[in-house]
């Protein structure tokens, strides 16, 4: 009895948080962020049985690539400074964790991409496509700017012409992972919403910034300077949504900074129809995707949202 | 804070022809088995384990490759970066009779438990040759029972350590064995345990970068455990049918089989 009792309950639960991206269905919004816990299936398969809504395969590129020598990572006030510097195993192997993944996980997957010349990420969108329910064309990582110049997203030309380039030889659905870097976000979005981009994921991590060691007077992290993400760039991420809500009509998947269930809400009264999770994972653990569901519930029925549908973009009027 | 701590070297002891042990004005709250990130500025992070916790910590290591080549040439007065401690840690709650299977510098994670002497330890403890049981003297001193092996029967048994495991076990009554050291003898450890009906830990080394649970380079295959979060230690029963023994990934995330 008390069994059937709960089944309604389960089932209500279910459909409260569920959310739709660029057409593929999400149990709920919680999103791993891309180059968290995403290097292998088996590392993305724990965080899908964690409980996130989708994850997200670190960024892929055409060859394999070390990154930036350690230490790359630091903490500040706040959050972290990170500079992996685009570390990966190349297209080939990277294509094998996706098929790995595949046979152990029925959770959605985003595979985030890169390249460095405009016709690059061409190249490697072909390859990836169909590999995963959704593309990732990141054009805005801050941390191999000495290697491959300003991140594509600096510039609403070059953001356009990698989109355009890339939509002309996928059929995945292509979210465009955009800096916060820039005077304007949302005059990027419309310029990559009108290459054809169907989603926008936002924000990369901002700055970058740069901690110094006072005893060796020197830059901690090897690159120098790293993204900041953490819980202090929550409110840039949340402005950066605004911006792009009002200015574009295809969906958007916000990241940065978010901690708890409140935080997600913001994202989403923002205009965000699912949020990611990265730096979370290391205030709360793995579990933080489950956490960050049963508070944002928790806050809907309390609030009286019977829907994620209903709180996308409130916070517009 | 997730920062490195920057520290005096007190001093970078010479144990053998490629082998020191580094000493740091620093006492790292740490548990046996635990590691730390040490940043040496302008030449990189590496994690280690320590040889002695407590004041003036110390980490034992062996020249493998650029940073260890670096770290050989540290000297006293030099500044030093240390985070943690991270990772778990051996588990010797409710254990009583415990056997270490340990290979060259590989003791190093297990010598502050082996000096401690809250349990009974018997230590297999094998290397290439005599001159690289570097933990030779300081386990003579704990009053363990100690059993030497070398590759080349140059002191002691004449065999590999894992080798002397069986015998071990088969005389006497243990409750947990702890293994350290080439990832090989430590596959063979494991198994032994297995088949034995032993439990066993191992610590595993595998390439790290965040060394917070965080970036997932060092994840191991199939169940995606992180060896910086979940480990560095695991049980026999978490490698079992994993990655373990068979291949790890490098720097840039590609598998490299053993």
């Amino acid at each position: 009895m008390k069994l059937l009792l709960s089944c309604p309950h389960i089932i209500s639960y279910d459909k409260m948080l569920s959310t739709k991206l660029c057409g593929v269905e999400l149990e709920n919004p919680t999103v791993l962020a891309s180059g968290i816990l995403g290097v292998t299936a088996s590392s993305l398969a724990l965080v899908a049985r964690a409980g996130a809504g989708c994850v997200t395969k670190k960024s892929i590129g055409q060859r394999p690539r070390e990154g930036h020598d350690n230490p790359v990572m630091v903490e500040v006030t706040g959050g972290y400074l990170n500079a992996m510097g685009l570390p990966g195993a190349g297209m080939v192997e990277s294509i094998k964790e996706l098929e790995d993944y595949k046979q152990l996980s029925k959770t959605p997957i985003i595979a985030s991409f890169y390249g460095t010349k405009v016709g690059e990420f061409a190249e490697v969108a072909a390859k990836l496509d169909g590999k995963a329910d959704l593309l990732e064309a990141n054009i805005s990582c801050p941390n191999v700017e000495h290697e491959f110049g300003h991140p594509f997203a600096s510039s609403c030309e070059d953001a356009s012409a990698v989109v355009k380039g890339i939509k002309r030889v996928i059929r995945t659905p292509l979210l465009v992972k955009l800096s916060p870097n820039v005077p304007d976000i949302g005059d990027v979005a419309r310029a990559v919403e009108k290459a054809g981009a169907d989603g926008i994921t936002a924000i990369n991590t901002v700055g970058p910034g740069m901690v110094i060691d006072l005893k060796t007077q020197r830059p901690v992290l090897t690159n120098k300077s790293g993204g900041m993400s953490g819980p202090a760039i929550k409110p840039i991420m949340v402005r950066c949504v605004y911006d792009i809500y009002e200015s574009v009509k295809i969906p958007i998947l916000g990241v940065g900074g978010v901690l708890t269930g409140e935080d997600a809400a913001e994202a989403i009264m923002a205009g965000a129809r699912a949020v990611g999770i990265g730096t979370g994972i290391r205030y709360r653990g793995v579990e933080i995707f489950k956490l960050v569901q049963k508070e944002l519930q928790g806050f809907m029925k309390k609030e009286g949202f019977k829907s994620l549908e209903d709180m996308v973009g409130v916070a517009h009027g | 804070m997730d920062k490195p701590e920057v520290v005096k070297v007190l001093d970078n002891r010479q144990r053998e022809e490629d082998i020191k042990t580094l000493v740091l004005e620093k006492a790292v709250d740490a548990r046996a088995g635990q590691f730390v990130m040490l940043w040496i500025p302008g030449l990189g992070e590496k994690p280690f384990s320590l040889s002695k916790l407590g004041e003036n910590s110390e980490i034992t290591y062996d020249v493998k490759g650029k940073f260890t080549k670096a770290m050989f040439s540290l000297k006293k007065g030099d500044l030093a970066g240390v985070r943690g401690p991270y990772g778990n840690g051996w588990d010797l709650r409710n254990v009583k009779n415990v056997c270490v299977v340990a290979g060259g510098i590989g003791l190093a994670p297990v010598m502050p438990l082996i000096e401690a002497r809250k349990v009974r330890f018997t230590v297999i403890y094998g290397a290439r040759s005599k001159d690289f049981l570097v933990f030779k003297n300081e386990l003579e001193k704990t009053r363990s029972r100690v059993i030497f092996t070398t590759d080349d029967g140059s002191f002691g048994k004449h065999c590999f350590a894992c080798d002397a495991l069986e015998g071990v076990l088969s005389d006497g009554k243990y409750d947990m064995v702890l293994t350290c050291g080439p990832e090989l003898m430590m596959k063979r450890v494991i198994d032994i345990c297995l088949d034995n009906n032993v439990p066993c830990q191992a610590s595993l080394e595998r390439y790290m970068k965040c060394g917070i649970g965080v970036c997932g380079s060092c994840a191991i295959d199939p169940g995606g455990l992180r060896v910086c979060k979940e480990g560095p230690v695991f049980t026999a029963k978490q490698l079992e049918g994993s990655e373990f023994g068979s291949y790890s990934r490098i720097k840039s995330g590609e598998k490299r089989f053993f």
